[in-house]
Parts: structure tokens; C-alpha cells; sequence
């Protein structure tokens, strides 16, 4: 655990006299310094050292945040925005100390959903779960889409990091999902940006349908991981829940075959959702820890995700996945299209929970200890990541765990080596193998997000400067005093 | 009591989910509980997997494969699904070669196999409930 650091924080104010203040803002049962309420905020899964904040607060109200921005902005005090900690990148450790602010036990609320324009507008500290179990109660005709994440882990940090969902390859990225935000800038002005723009002080629960046409300042929050402001409301787009639905199996031997099988099945722009992973992962799921290929076997696992809303069309859409299918064999690629309810039953009905989302799953929180490289990858470098981060991961004695997915109908993609480990004991033979992973992959072109600062510092290396420059010029223009979650992306 | 090796390749994980299905019922038992045979199942694009019952134990091998088996089933993933979802019978998927046997004139194995597997893999097929923690409550 490393002591606060950088700036001596309370030069301007005593610890003392902040608690008041705080208490005086969030009430004090709503406030706290002591240790062992502090140190569940100080670490996350992954490698990133932790740290303690000197305070944590649970908001109940944007009138309360304006206040804290203020006074956090006057006194040079970091704020570290935290919903349930689930982040792979170690975004919510308060690396300089200061105030975390837990949107996950009363800013949580699903302020309104519109069906007509078919968007939710949520406070930051809902979760997968929360949102749905109120669609499927109130609205089981609309539905949002849902990464590998489990139920308790928050909607708007996904969105604000442009996290995957279950739609991703009709969609791409969450972040493009996003419809407004309201935003607490560091002078303490509250801002809302997108069609809920209209309206001086309070805006029209109905008028967050729209992104465009302004100039999209969304840009300026989005993907900053909290290092340009505290966002207290965000607007997501749902979808129609389509009556026919289905996940189709692809398993695909040789380990760069799976590369054209998920471009060419997103290209046929009938796919909701492709996602695959190392083979060694199916059998993680079913208690298998360390699972060895054995020869035979194949090497990935798709999932190709259709639906319809009549049953033609869904009939014509299953009918051309299939084309696809065959067309890609008789290229010489050996992939096998199985109906994944089908194949669930006779195999495990444990790996349902890679289709019944938001799930635990058992493979991303059986160890003390997970890491990854998350990264939008160009597609076309497919083919040579995946063998070459398999050779890495066997070099260090590690079941390989390679998760991809296909985004926008194959406009680009995700390539996610996954780590799971013993804290304490694998930390550095993991970190080493982590390290190799992300210089092959920025090398290949790969983009991490959500990434933690060791990442980012890699990345600074090979960037355009002009891209750190403006960067740089637009934190300390909306950030002036560095107070939003200091130390992310080496601010 | 019957034991089932647990499976660490997909193929004998699949086999020991289906065989696991009705160990606990009398009838499954009396056919497993006198048997001692050795099964090569081969699904095509995978690789061969021999299914040992002996007696009260089921085992699977992937590797240095016996030569002395007593009965060879051969198919493909869309047989075997076809098979257990019903949309073929074993009898039709043999004479269309779908599936291939070595062995067929072994009617007794073949038949007793067919009860075992055939007949397990159909149950966890038509089984409608889809949460494995209701059905597998001891689990963690």
C-alpha cells in the first residue's frame, strides 16, 4: 500500500476541517475516514498498486456534488468517481488519495425510460442487473444489451469507457450508445449535453433521445475515466426485445481460422453479437482451472447471435449464417455451426452463463487476482496476434484465454488476452507476461481501453505527439487543477 | 453406486454429463453395474475417445487407445445432435451412414450401448429445465 502521494493534499486544509465540510455536505453518516471502511477502495483484481483515499462519500443528489466539486476544485483535493470497483484497469484506485464518491449505494436509480424513443435515463450507480430486471418486469419489449460482466457491476462506466455489450457487432462500441449526459465540470457548473441540452435549469425527461446535431462535446467525458468531470446522469439507448432469438455455436480448428470465420460472419450484417474465446476457456467454466488442449481438439468457440422479429425473417437470416458457414469451409477453413442451446445441454449447461447476461462468470472470478489487455484491434491483424499471444501465453506456463469479438459488422474488433492469478504469489510472473502481451499488441496496432496508467505510459511512447499535446491542452483547460481522478493516462 | 471419471477434454466431458444424467436410477444401473466393455466413439472432426464401463466405474481415454475394443461408433457433431434431439432414429442413420459401426453384428453390445448412451443422451436432450443450479444444487 504506498502512501498519498505527489501533492501534500491538505497544505490548504486540514484532514479535520475537510471531514467537517464533508460531513456538513453529505451528512455524516454518509461520510467516512476510517480505515476499514477506506480500504475496500483502495485495490481492485488486477496488478495496479494500491492506495488508499482519505475519504470516501456517498452521494445522494447532484446539488451535493456541485458543492464537493467546489470545494475539491478551491482546495486542489482529487475525486475518484467508484460504482462497484468491477473495472479490469484499476480506474478506481485513488492512486492520489483524495475523495471517492460511491454512485453505488444512492445515486442509483433508473430516473425514466422513454419507449417511444427507446432510451434509459440512468444516475451512475445503476447496475446490469438493476436495469434488467426493470426492463424485464416493465418493458419485456425493450432490451439493453450486456457485456461478460456480472449483474452488480455498473451500466454508465461501461458506457462512459465504450465497454462491449451482447449487440456489439450490430452496434460497436457503448460509447456510440450513449444519448446525453449531465456532467459536474470543475468549476462546479452542471452541464448537460445532447438534445437534453434544451431547457435553462432542468431538462425534459422526455428530451434525452439524441446525440447530434450540436458539436458533440459528449467527446470531452467520453473514455476520459473520469479525469474530466463527475458525469450524475447518462441517457442510454435500449432496443427492441425481438420474440426470436437464437445463439448459434461456431467451433473452429486452427488457431488463426477464427479470424476470417468472425469477419466474414460479421460482414453478412445479420449478426447481433459475435464473441469468442480460447477453447481452454469452455472448460474453465465448468471447473477445469487449468485446462491443457489436447490434440484433436478445436481451438476456438464462437457465438453468433441472430434474432427476428417475424419468423422469416429470422428463418432467412439463420439460413444465410449457414451459407457463410459452408462458404467459409470450402475455403479450407474446418468450422462446425452448432445450435448452442443444442450443444449446452449435452456438453455443460454451466457455459449457458456466457449467453444469460449479465452472469458471474466462474472462469473471471475464481482467482484472487485478474488482469487483461483490453484492446479495439484492426481485424486484418488478427491472424498474427492470436497465434503469437498463444506462444506467450505458453511460454510463462499460462492456459492461454484469448477473447475477441467483432464490432460494427466487422468495421474493427476486440482482442482481450485475459489473465487470472494468485495475488501474492503469480504477480510477477503475470505482470511480465501482461508486459510482453501489450508491446506485441500496441506493436500490431491494438488500442487498450480502460487502461491502466503503467498501459498508457507504453502508449504515450508511440502516439502522435500532437494527439498528447491537444490532449494534454483540453485535461488542464477542463481540469485545471487536476482534481478528477489524477494519474489516469499519466496526468 | 456408479462412478463417472469426470472429463478433462470436451469430447469426455460431454460423455460424462450425458452418462452422469441417470446414474442414480435403478434401471441405468442394472444395465452399467454388469458390464465391461470398451467403446470407441469417434466423432469426425474431433478425435476417437474410448468409453471404458467396468462395472461400476466409467471411464474415458483419449490417448493410447486399447486395440481390443469391443464395439466402434462412428458419426458426425450434426449426427449426434440429430440423434439426441430425436430428428433421427439410429436405425435410418445407419442405413443412410450416417453413423458407422464396427461391430454391428455384435447385437447384444451394440443393442445394450444403444440403452445406455442413446437413451441418456435423448433424456438430457428433452430435459426442459436450462439452469444447471437447479439441477446440480451441490455445486458451487
Amino acid at each position: 500500500m504506498t502512501e498519498t502521494k505527489q501533492r501534500n493534499l491538505y497544505e490548504r486544509i486540514s484532514k479535520e476541517d475537510v471531514l467537517k465540510i464533508l460531513e456538513g455536505i453529505f451528512g455524516s453518516k454518509n461520510v467516512t475516514d476510517k480505515s476499514v471502511d477506506l480500504y475496500p477502495y483502495s485495490y481492485d483484481m488486477t496488478e495496479c498498486e494500491p492506495h488508499m483515499p482519505d475519504f470516501v462519500v456517498i452521494p445522494e443528489n447532484s446539488t451535493q456534488l456541485i458543492e464537493l466539486v467546489k470545494f475539491c476544485n478551491k482546495n486542489s483535493i482529487p475525486i475518484v468517481p467508484y460504482i462497484s470497483g468491477n473495472n479490469v484497469g484499476g480506474l478506481t484506485i485513488p492512486e492520489h488519495g483524495g475523495i471517492v464518491v460511491d454512485f453505488g449505494k444512492k445515486m442509483n436509480k433508473i430516473l425514466h425510460i422513454n419507449e417511444n424513443m427507446m432510451y434509459a435515463l440512468l444516475e451512475p450507480g445503476v447496475t446490469f442487473g438493476e436495469l434488467k430486471k426493470h426492463l424485464d418486469e416493465k418493458y419485456p419489449h425493450l432490451k439493453y444489451s450486456y457485456p461478460f460482466a456480472p449483474p452488480y457491476a455498473g451500466v454508465v462506466g461501461n458506457v462512459i469507457l465504450s465497454g462491449m455489450n451482447n449487440l456489439s457487432c450490430k452496434l460497436g462500441s457503448m460509447g456510440d450508445s450513449i444519448n446525453g449526459l449531465e456532467v459536474i465540470t470543475a468549476d462546479g457548473e452542471l452541464v448537460r449535453i445532447g438534445s437534453c441540452f434544451y431547457g435553462k435549469y432542468e431538462a425534459d425527461k422526455d428530451s434525452w433521445w439524441s446525440r447530434y446535431p450540436m458539436p458533440d462535446l459528449m467527446g470531452l467525458f467520453i473514455n476520459w475515466q473520469g479525469m474530466s468531470g463527475l458525469v450524475t446522469k447518462c441517457a442510454v439507448q435500449l432496443w427492441p426485445n425481438p420474440p426470436f432469438q437464437k445463439t448459434y455455436l461456431g467451433i473452429v480448428f486452427g488457431l488463426p481460422d477464427i479470424a476470417p470465420v468472425m469477419r466474414e460472419v460479421g460482414r453478412t450484417e445479420i449478426v447481433d453479437d459475435i464473441s469468442a474465446v480460447s477453447i481452454e476457456v469452455v472448460k474453465m467454466t465448468i471447473e477445469l482451472p487449468e485446462p491443457k488442449k489436447i490434440p484433436g481438439e478445436p481451438d476456438f468457440a464462437a457465438l453468433f447471435s441472430i434474432s427476428g422479429k417475424t419468423e422469416s425473417l429470422f428463418r432467412a437470416k439463420e439460413e444465410y449464417l449457414k451459407l457463410t458457414i459452408e462458404n467459409l469451409k470450402k475455403q479450407g477453413i474446418k468450422v462446425l455451426l452448432v445450435d448452442v442451446d443444442e450443444f449446452s445441454k449435452l456438453f455443460s449447461l454451466r457455459v449457458r452463463c456466457h449467453l444469460d447476461l449479465p452472469a458471474v462468470i466462474l472462469s473471471l472470478v475464481e482467482y484472487s487476482g485478474l488482469t487483461w489487455f483490453g484492446s479495439y484491434a484492426p481485424t486484418h491483424k488478427l491472424e498474427e496476434l492470436i497465434p503469437k499471444v498463444n506462444d506467450l501465453f505458453l511460454k510463462y506456463n499460462v492456459t492461454p484465454f484469448i477473447y475477441m469479438k467483432i464490432m460494427k459488422h466487422s468495421h474493427y474488433g476486440i482482442f482481450r488476452p485475459i489473465l487470472r492469478y494468485n495475488k501474492f504469489k503469480d504477480e510477477e510472473k503475470i505482470h511480465n507476461l501482461l508486459s510482453d502481451i501489450v508491446e506485441l499488441c500496441i506493436a500490431e496496432g491494438c488500442i487498450p481501453y480502460k487502461t491502466p496508467a503503467w498501459m498508457t505510459e507504453k502508449m504515450r511512447e508511440v502516439i502522435n505527439p500532437g494527439w498528447i499535446a491537444l490532449f494534454e491542452k483540453i485535461k488542464h483547460c477542463v481540469d485545471p487543477n487536476n482534481i478528477f481522478n489524477p494519474g489516469r493516462w499519466n496526468t | 453406486m456408479i462412478s463417472i471419471q469426470k472429463g478433462e477434454d470436451l469430447l469426455s466431458i460431454s460423455l460424462s454429463t450425458i452418462l452422469s444424467y441417470r446414474k442414480n436410477e435403478p434401471e441405468f444401473q442394472k444395465l452399467v453395474l454388469d458390464w465391461n466393455k470398451k467403446i470407441l466413439i469417434e466423432i469426425v472432426d474431433f478425435y476417437p475417445i474410448e468409453t471404458i464401463f467396468d462395472h461400476d466405474e466409467i471411464r474415458f481415454k483419449v490417448s493410447d487407445i486399447d486395440n481390443k475394443i469391443d464395439l466402434k461408433v462412428s458419426m458426425n457433431i450434426y449426427t449426434l445432435l440429430d440423434l439426441a434431439y430425436g430428428r433421427v432414429g439410429p436405425i435410418k442413420a445407419v442405413f443412410q451412414r450416417k453413423i458407422r459401426i464396427k461391430g454391428l453384428f455384435k447385437f447384444g453390445i451394440l443393442l445394450k450401448f444403444i440403452k445406455i448412451f442413446l437413451k441418456s443422451m435423448q433424456m438430457v436432450a428433452s430435459d426442459p429445465n436450462n439452469n444447471y443450479y437447479e439441477l446440480n444444487k451441490e455445486t458451487r
